[in-house]
């Protein structure tokens, strides 16, 4: 039914700190860097290998399941913001960049 | 949030077996506790957990609907079919037709083709798993649409289901998939509901799916091998269902998930059953009158009539006629109120059948203590005189089909199938509207302690060696009671069980616990019913190739069909087989139904204790009871029977009961109005029916409600309710508040106790006609018994029984054993039989029958490693010249003729001890013949066996094999010491030391310190009034059985020995317990072997 790929991603490290509004990242800090999200691609739960974990404890090991979200993502102020205006009298296109928060 | 309703249509519980984690009753309880109105269960492959699920879904008030999750076209490709409303019948009638059609719940097209007029009742849910849903995913819709074409005209409808289970975008019940086969759905104008593939009650049971899952695929348990990748597949809510449905259409862009909702409960509503009207709970099927002869239902009751009348005459004379008559018309009465006429026919029918082919048939249970079943010849109890009631087998005030099981001769068990196939069931069981009236019923094998233990094991990947140790360690308990267990059981005490990983396996393996694993066939049931069988039950074909129910008893009860148990006795074989034994031997025809009941030398025998191969009274509790006993008459056997069970020893009934019957103590009837109840026990209350008749008497009720008030003594809250009517009533009645105290206490004390004295006769009845062979023909009877072994003792204890009551024991001979046991008459008597023996504490001398002038010749069946085809070979060849003639016309296997040379089955045709041959000249012309039939292969055979026929044996002059190597190689051969007791070699020893025979023991005193010796027979440890553990030691000396006893203090040291070792020597005091009664209360005991050989070192010193 589900198939498994063992090409597991290895979580990168400093991906440390998520922002998150109602359950949802929203930002995270990564490698020092502030990541905004600007797509939530798809989101999957999974259990983890419990089974691998018996005998640690007298208890029955928790199943240990995990939400996955992919996303894409990019480093704030590395998006820039523009505006495009259309003349509908000379039907020409003018672009500026603008930054956020300005 | 309230309001929101949700429909689970896909669910699957325990009855997926090894699939699902929860039993239908845990899932309508939460279903119930989340206020769902309807919920379906479509178990993969089966729908044995339907009737569970009915009756818990009308219990809670919830609708149920019922469907079945199956392969599709090809195996891996699965769907959900779901009966349409009022039309169950039809998906039972097409899961049958499945199963009689192959054994892999594969549904095909052209079954669909053949049987389209069950499936047009029927809606199917192609999902993700099916090959419609494989095709979206692959995105080849107009193969999807092509097949959804091919099967549409087949179905009442069809659906796209949706799943999302959250799981990884590819997976298949990811909201990725589910989405897109809703899309599919969308812009095809097809119907799409939404399901959460139910397997679980919680995600909190995803380790019990994974060792589920595991077990299945006898796999340790890892990601491959798990079908799940979450916990998201359990009983969800319907606010959390809704979620879902948003998420899925929201991807599928739809606004939101009310389409999917709305449908799905539109499916629903169009599937929900009646657990009554459809299910069929509470209704009743029987054969209807035209199937057992007659027109209408007024023609059966006349039918039932004449045949009861019939009988009547025939069984009945005198003052007890009248009585009778009276009686009968009572039961009519009732059977006519209650429309059971049909019932007792076709059990007449069946049982008149079996006899009509020569086969025993005699009822067991309650059904004896009717007038009706005993006119009918289904039973063979007369029930006025024996105090049996009706009402405690059959009553107006109770509807559910009473239960009459019949004993047969279980060799002869499957004939009565095979009958009873033929005359109720239609044979062709895949042509549209059979209509069989019978079929097997299915029996639920469920998790238990071991079983839970080896999968769980298994699953997690546990030495295979511990998980043998601690499953075979475990007593047969259900696995939530483990933990309790492993902290009790000493032997258990090697593993290392406070280990982490024993921990978890077993609380692992407390989750199993209950769970079904295995749909079997009922050992003994089958189910009767109208032509309409097949519409209140699905079925398939069970291992041995016969057609049965997918329910188990208790389901086929709550549906009404008629449930016979037709139970295999091998006692019946075995006196079945004497009978005719004495037919062949003596030209004697005896009717063993028609003896009397009192004759008293049968009751000699049974006084005596020598009851080894008696029904019932032969085990060494029962052989104690009988002693202290002394039973003289059939009634006396049915209390010995009664008596003898764990309640009454635990309550300690026995004792009472045997102090009045001696007259040591007063017999008390607490009142004279129970005197008349109470004679025949001494005043204790032993049998339901006294407790019925106690009550009737001092309420002045009817014993139909006397028996519904006893049923409610058995729980706590029932006896109550009863007490508080019981004072009421009694007193009124005028009985005085002390007597009414007292009675109550006996009442209270005793009904949990009590025995149904119908099923207790019913066992008599067997054990009174097992003695009466035994002592009238006491070598067929021991012939018989060991040909249909129906007993607890091994047969080389039967052997020496038989030697004692004076019968030769003729050894295995080629040209006249058989694969039976024969009886052979004889003139060279050897033995002295047991002398009438008398006894002191009574006074009666007893007269003990002569049984000389027969033998028992060995048979062939018991040869070891031979197989039945080589002895039917062997016989069929017969007679043979010599043993060349054997080996070459047989064909019996190298092995099989060396044992038979090695137990001497050649040295009458063969001429040992005749010209100073012996057994070792044998030995040597076996294998001279063997080397030349090695050859003989390679030659033209017919020359060489003719030249080989003249060879005469010569004697070499080499000494003769002694009796230990004969013992030896009967041990080997047979398992049984045949031409001397095993004790035999120890005979001189075991005189010098002084120790008394088994037949000495009843001369003794009791307090007499006693040396025993013998073959352990029987080891028992049955529970004792006093919680402690007390080991029963059996010891067969050659003149009959010691009985030890070992209590807690003598176990100590003594226990280890006993369990381990075939041949004791015992010391102990005996105990006087009743006129025949002794018993040995042990305070020691050796090895036989040790002390015999360090007697042999002494000896060889003084020498």
């Amino acid at each position: 039914m589900f198939e498994y790929s063992d090409q597991e991603l290895a979580p990168l490290s400093g991906a440390d700190e998520v922002v998150a509004h109602e359950g949802i990242p929203v930002e995270f800090f990564y490698k020092g860097r502030a990541f905004h999200i600007h797509a939530l691609l798809s989101k999957w739960k999974e259990t983890a290998e419990w089974w691998k974990h018996i005998g640690e404890s007298d208890r029955l090991p928790s199943l240990g399941e995990k939400l996955y979200w992919k996303v894409e993502a990019a480093p704030v102020g590395t998006v820039n913001t523009f505006e495009i205006e259309f003349d509908l009298a000379t039907s020409s296109w003018q672009i500026r960049p603008t930054s956020r928060g300005r | 949030m309230a309001g929101k309703q949700f429909t689970h249509l896909r669910v699957a519980s325990g009855f997926s077996f090894k699939f699902g984690t929860a039993l239908p009753e845990s899932i309508i309880e939460k279903a119930a506790h989340l206020g769902m109105s309807s919920i379906a269960l479509t178990d993969r492959e089966g729908m044995s957990g339907a009737i569970r699920f009915a009756k818990s879904c009308e219990e809670a008030g919830i609708t149920p609907i019922l469907g079945i999750n199956l392969s599709f076209i090809q195996k891996r490709y699965r769907v959900t079919l779901l009966a349409k409303a009022h039309h169950l019948s039809s998906l039972y009638r097409l899961v049958t037709a499945i199963n009689m059609d192959n054994s892999e719940s594969l549904l095909t097209l052209e079954l669909l083709k053949k049987f389209k007029e069950y499936s047009s009742n029927v809606l199917v849910m192609h999902g993700a798993e099916s090959a419609v849903g494989e095709a979206i995913l692959r995105r080849k819709e107009s193969e999807a649409l092509g097949m959804l074409e091919a099967s549409s005209a087949f179905f009442a409808g069809q659906s796209i289901e949706c799943v999302s289970h959250q799981s990884r975008e590819e997976a298949l019940f990811s909201t990725q998939s589910a989405a897109r086969l809703l899309g599919f759905a969308r812009s095809h104008n097809l119907e799409a509901v939404l399901t959460n593939a139910v397997r679980m009650l919680d995600a909190e049971d995803a380790p019990v799916a994974d060792v589920l899952d595991a077990a299945r695929k006898l796999v340790a348990i890892s990601r491959n091998n798990i079908e799940r990748s979450n916990s998201e597949g359990y009983l969800k809510s319907a606010e959390e269902m809704h979620e879902i449905a948003d998420e899925i259409a929201i991807a599928a862009g739809e606004k939101n998930g009310n389409g999917l909702l709305a449908t799905t409960n539109k499916w629903a509503e169009l599937c929900g059953l009646s657990p009554r009207l459809d299910v069929g709970i509470g209704a009743i099927h029987l054969p209807e009158p035209q199937v057992l002869g007659a027109t209408d239902s007024q023609g059966l009751a006349d039918q039932l009539r004449q045949q009861c009348e019939a009988g009547l005459s025939s069984k009945y004379t005198g003052e007890l006629s009248v009585k009778a008559a009276a009686r009968l018309e009572e039961e009519l009465t009732v059977i006519r109120g209650l429309g059971f006429e049909s019932y007792f026919l076709t059990v007449a029918q069946i049982a008149q059948s079996a006899k009509s082919k020569g086969i025993r048939v005699a009822a067991r249970g309650s059904g004896a203590g009717s007038i009706v079943c005993y006119l009918l010849g289904i039973s063979g109890i007369e029930p006025i005189n024996n105090f049996l009631l009706m009402e405690r087998f059959c009553s107006p005030l109770r509807r559910d089909l009473p239960d009459i099981d019949i004993d047969v001769e279980s060799d002869r068990r499957l004939e009565i199938y095979d009958d009873v196939f033929a005359k109720y069931a239609d044979p062709d069981w895949q042509s549209p509207g059979n209509t069989s009236r019978c079929a097997t019923v299915a029996m639920v094998e469920t998790y238990k302690a071991r079983s839970a233990i080896r999968d769980v094991g298994a699953a997690i990947g546990m030495s295979p060696m511990e998980v043998d140790a601690l499953a075979k360690a475990l007593p047969r308990i259900r696995s939530s009671n483990i933990a309790r267990a492993i902290e009790t059981i000493p032997e258990l005490q090697g593993l290392n069980l406070n280990s982490a990983l024993i921990k978890t396996v077993v609380q692992l393996a407390a989750k199993l616990d209950g769970l079904p694993r295995h749909l079997a066939m009922h050992p003994c049931a089958i189910a009767l019913s109208d032509s309409s069988l097949q519409d209140f039950a699905p079925l398939q074909r069970n291992a041995s190739g016969y057609p049965m129910v997918q329910f188990n008893k208790d389901d086929v009860e709550a549906i009404g069909l008629l449930k016979l148990d037709v139970l295999g006795v091998r006692m019946q074989s075995a006196i079945s087989f004497t009978l005719s034994e004495i037919e062949r031997v003596e030209g004697e025809k005896i009717d063993i139904d028609e003896i009397n009941f009192d004759d008293k030398l049968t009751f000699d025998l049974i006084k005596s204790t020598r009851t080894l191969g008696l029904f019932q009274i032969e085990s060494p509790g029962q052989r104690e009871l009988v002693g202290k006993f002394a039973p003289s008459s059939f009634n006396d056997l049915i209390i010995g029977i009664s008596l003898f069970r764990p309640g009454p020893v635990k309550a300690d009934m026995i004792s009472p009961f045997l102090r009045t019957r001696h007259g040591f103590a007063q017999r008390s009837f607490i009142h004279q109005d129970l005197e008349e109840i109470l004679t025949e026990t001494e005043g204790v209350v032993v049998f339901h029916e006294q407790v019925i008749r106690i009550i009737a008497k001092m309420t002045g009720v009817t014993y139909a409600d006397g028996d519904q008030k006893r049923r409610l003594l058995g729980t706590r809250e029932g006896q109550q309710e009863v007490c508080d009517w019981f004072y009421s009533l009694a007193l009124s009645r005028g009985y005085e508040m002390a007597t009414v105290d007292k009675v109550w206490k006996v009442l209270r004390d005793f009904a949990s106790f009590g025995f149904c004295k119908a099923h207790a006769a019913a066992f008599a009845l067997p054990t009174y006609q097992s003695g009466w062979l035994k002592t009238h023909h006491t070598a067929a009877f021991i012939a018989g018994v060991l040909t249909h072994d129906p007993g607890m003792y091994p047969k080389r204890l039967l052997i020496d029984e038989a030697r004692q009551w004076g019968i030769e024991i003729a050894p295995v001979d080629v040209n006249k054993s058989e694969a039976v046991y024969r009886v052979e008459k004889t003139n060279a008597v050897t033995r002295k039989p047991f002398q009438a023996v008398n006894t002191k504490a009574s006074g009666e001398l007893l007269t003990l029958p002569d049984a000389r002038g027969y033998a028992i010749r060995m048979s062939l069946a018991d040869i070891s490693g031979i197989s039945g085809e080589e002895v039917s070979n062997i016989v069929s060849a017969r007679p043979y010249l010599d043993l060349a003639d054997f080996i070459y016309r047989s064909k019996a296997s190298a092995p099989t003729t060396q044992a038979l040379v090695n137990i001497g089955a050649f040295d009458e045709i063969c001429g040992v001890g005749k010209n100073g041959v012996n057994r070792r000249d044998l030995y040597i012309h076996l294998q001279e013949l063997q080397k030349i039939n090695g050859n003989k292969k390679k030659v033209d055979s017919s020359q060489l066996s003719f030249n080989l026929l003249t060879s005469d044996i010569e004697s070499l002059g080499l000494p003769d094999i002694t009796q230990e190597e004969q013992l030896k190689n009967e041990l080997t051969v047979l398992g049984m010491d045949v031409t001397s007791h095993l004790l035999a070699p120890y005979g001189e020893f075991l005189n010098s030391i002084g120790v008394t025979k088994s037949s000495d023991l009843i001369k003794a005193r009791s307090g007499t310190s006693v040396v025993v010796v013998g073959v352990k027979v029987a080891l028992q440890t049955p529970p004792i009034r006093t919680g402690k553990r007390v080991m029963f030691l059996t010891l067969d000396d050659g003149h009959g059985c010691n009985d030890l006893t070992f209590f807690e203090s003598a176990q100590e040291n003594f226990a280890y020995l006993i369990r381990n070792t075939a041949l004791i020597l015992a010391r102990g005091e005996i105990r006087r317990t009743g006129p025949r009664g002794v018993s040995i209360r042990a305070t020691g005991a050796w090895d036989l072997n040790d002390a015999y050989s360090s007697w042999k070192n002494e000896i060889k010193i003084a020498k």
